[in-house]
C-alpha cells in the first residue's frame, strides 16, 4: 500500500511521463520504468508482459509498483498484447476459487453419497449456500428452468467474493476493481439474458415477450428500443457497482494513508499525527471494506439471477 | 501532489484506471468461462446431482412412510370391520341357538304331549279293551252259572237252544241293567 514515503518527482500517472533509467533502456520505445511508491498502484492495472510493435518481448519481474512501460505495443485487431497485473490476478483468483469450491463440494459430495450430514464448517456452509442459492433465490425468482443455472450464479458468487476479498491483500490489487473485470462480468450476465432467454422461450418468443402484452399499437416500437435497451442498462449499472464499490475503498484507505504519506512533506509532528489517525482509520474502513466484498457478491449474484430469471421467466 | 495520480490521464482521455483495455476484458471472459466450466464439471455439477439424489431418497423415504402409514390404516379398518363381521356373526350364532334351543323344547314338549296323549289313549284302549273282556267273561260266566243255576231250579231239562235263548234274553236284560 501507501505507506511509505513518497519518493518526491516520481508520482505520475502512467508511462508517458516515466523517465529513463540507466541501465533499463533497452530498445528505442523503452523509455525507462516508473518507481513503486504510487499510492494508486493498488488499484492501477501495470503491464508484466508485453509483445512490442518492433517484436521484442519485454517483461519484468515482478517488483512493488513496477511496470513495463515505455513502449509501442503490438496490437492484434484491437487487442493490445500485453499481460497485466489484473490478468495475473485474475487468473490467480480463478485458481484458487476452482480449488477452494472443488475441494469443499467434493467433500460435500462424499457425505452425501455416505449418506451423511455434511462434516465441518465450510462443507456444511457450502451445502447450505448452494441449496440457498438454488431454493431461495434462484428457483423463487427463475422458476425451476433458472434452478438447472445455479452453478452459474455460484460461480459468479464466488469469483466476484474470492476476487474481492483477495483485492483486499495488499500488493495483490483488486481485479474485480478493474473496470474491464467488471464489464466482462456484467457482459456476460448481458449475455446470458439473451442465450438464456431466447433458449427457454424461443428465438420468436424472447422477441415477442419484449413488449409487454396489451401495450397500445403506437407504443409497441418505442416499447420494444425500451425493453431491448433494458438489459443492457441493468448490466452496464450491474458493471459499474461492482467496479464502483470495489474500487472506492481501496481509492479511501489509499488516500486515507497517502494523508500521511504526504504529511512526510510536512514536519514530522504533523505527519505522526494524520498516520495516528489515519492507520486506524485505514483499519476501519479496510474491515469495512471487507463486509463490501461479501454484499457486492451477493448484489451481483442476485442482481444476474433476477435478470436472467426475467428473461427466462417473463412473468416473474 | 500525491492526490492528483486518481486523475492522471491514461489514454483516450480517461484516468488510467478507467481506461478501456480489451485485451483484459477479453482475458476475464475467458478465465471466467474457463472457471465456470472447470466449476460446473468437478464442482456444482456433481455437487447438484448429489444433492438431488439426496432429495430423491428423502422423498422416496416419506413417500414410503405414507405408503406404509395407509396400508396400516386399511389395515386396521379391515380388521375392524372383519372384528364387527365377527361380533355379528356370534350374535346371529347366539341366537339362531336360542331358537334352536326354544324349538327344540317345543318339539321335545310336543313329543311329550303327543307320547303322553298316545300313551292315554292306549291305556283307555286297554283299560275298554279289559272291561269289554270283563264284561264278555262276566256275561260267559252269567250264562253258564245261569244255566246251572237254571238248570239246577228248574230242574229238568230243556232243549239246549231254548235255554240259551231265554238266558240271552235274560242277559240282554242284566246288560242293559248293567250298562
Amino acid at each position: 500500500m501507501a505507506e511509505e514515503a513518497p519518493h518526491g518527482h516520481e508520482h505520475h500517472g502512467e508511462g508517458e511521463h516515466a523517465h529513463a533509467e540507466a541501465g533499463h533502456a533497452e530498445g528505442a520505445h523503452d523509455h525507462g520504468e516508473e518507481h513503486g511508491s504510487d499510492p494508486m498502484h493498488h488499484i492501477k492495472d501495470l503491464v508484466y508482459l508485453g509483445l512490442a510493435k518492433d517484436g521484442s518481448i519485454r517483461w519484468k519481474p515482478y517488483h512493488h509498483g513496477v511496470a513495463v512501460q515505455g513502449y509501442e505495443p503490438a496490437y492484434a485487431g484491437p487487442l493490445k498484447l500485453e499481460f497485466t497485473k489484473h490478468m495475473f490476478n485474475l487468473g490467480v483468483i480463478a485458481l484458487v476459487t476452482f480449488l477452494v469450491c472443488t475441494v469443499v463440494a467434493q467433500r460435500v459430495i462424499r457425505g452425501l453419497k455416505a449418506n451423511e450430514a455434511p462434516k465441518g464448517p465450510l462443507a456444511n456452509a457450502v451445502e447450505a449456500l448452494l441449496v440457498y442459492v438454488r431454493d431461495e433465490v434462484v428457483e423463487p425468482i427463475g422458476g425451476h428452468h433458472l434452478a438447472h443455472y445455479t452453478p452459474l450464479f455460484l460461480t459468479y458468487f464466488f469469483f466476484i467474493l474470492i476476487g474481492n476479498l483477495m483485492g483486499m491483500i495488499p500488493e495483490f490489487g483488486g481485479a474485480t476493481g478493474n473496470i474491464n473485470v467488471t464489464i466482462a462480468l456484467a457482459g456476460s450476465v448481458y449475455a446470458c439474458v439473451w442465450v438464456l432467454g431466447m433458449a427457454n422461450q424461443g428465438v420468436v418468443g424472447y422477441v415477442k415477450h419484449l413488449v409487454p402484452p396489451g401495450t397500445p399499437i403506437p407504443m409497441v416500437p418505442l416499447m420494444f428500443v425500451l425493453e431491448l435497451m433494458g438489459p443492457l442498462i441493468k448490466c452496464f449499472v450491474l458493471c459499474v457497482r461492482l467496479f464502483a464499490n470495489m474500487i472506492a475503498g481501496h481509492l479511501i484507505v489509499s488516500n486515507v494513508l497517502a494523508l500521511g504519506a504526504f504529511g512526510g512533506l510536512l514536519p514530522s509532528m504533523i505527519a505522526g499525527v494524520m498516520l495516528l489517525f489515519g492507520i486506524p482509520l485505514a483499519l476501519g474502513i479496510s474491515i469495512l471494506e471487507i463486509l463490501v466484498c461479501f454484499i457486492q457478491a451477493y448484489v451481483f449474484t442476485l442482481l444476474a439471477v433476477i435478470f436472467v430469471g426475467a428473461a427466462v421467466h417473463p412473468e416473474h | 501532489m500525491t492526490l492528483t495520480p486518481i486523475l492522471a490521464e491514461g489514454s483516450g482521455g480517461f484516468p488510467s484506471w478507467l481506461t478501456p483495455e480489451l485485451q483484459v476484458l477479453v482475458w476475464s471472459v475467458a478465465v471466467f468461462l474457463a472457471l465456470l466450466g472447470l466449476l460446473w464439471k468437478f464442482a456444482w455439477g456433481p455437487l447438484m446431482q448429489a444433492l438431488e439424489e439426496r432429495e430423491h431418497r428423502i422423498a422416496k423415504k416419506i413417500d414410503d412412510a405414507e405408503a406404509r402409514f395407509k396400508e396400516a390404516e386399511a389395515k386396521a379398518a379391515e380388521y375392524e370391520k372383519r372384528l364387527e363381521a365377527a361380533k355379528a356373526e356370534a350374535t346371529a350364532i347366539i341366537d339362531e341357538g336360542k331358537r334352536d334351543a326354544v324349538k327344540v323344547q317345543e318339539q321335545i314338549q310336543a313329543a311329550a304331549n303327543a307320547e303322553a296323549a298316545k300313551t292315554l289313549e292306549r291305556a283307555k284302549r286297554e283299560i275298554k279293551l279289559a272291561q269289554d273282556q270283563a264284561i264278555a267273561e262276566l256275561r260267559d260266566r252269567l250264562v253258564d252259572f245261569t244255566a246251572e243255576m237254571a238248570a239246577t231250579v228248574i230242574e229238568r231239562e230243556v232243549k239246549a237252544e231254548d235255554h240259551r235263548r231265554f238266558i240271552e234274553q235274560g242277559i240282554e236284560k242284566v246288560g242293559q241293567k248293567v250298562q
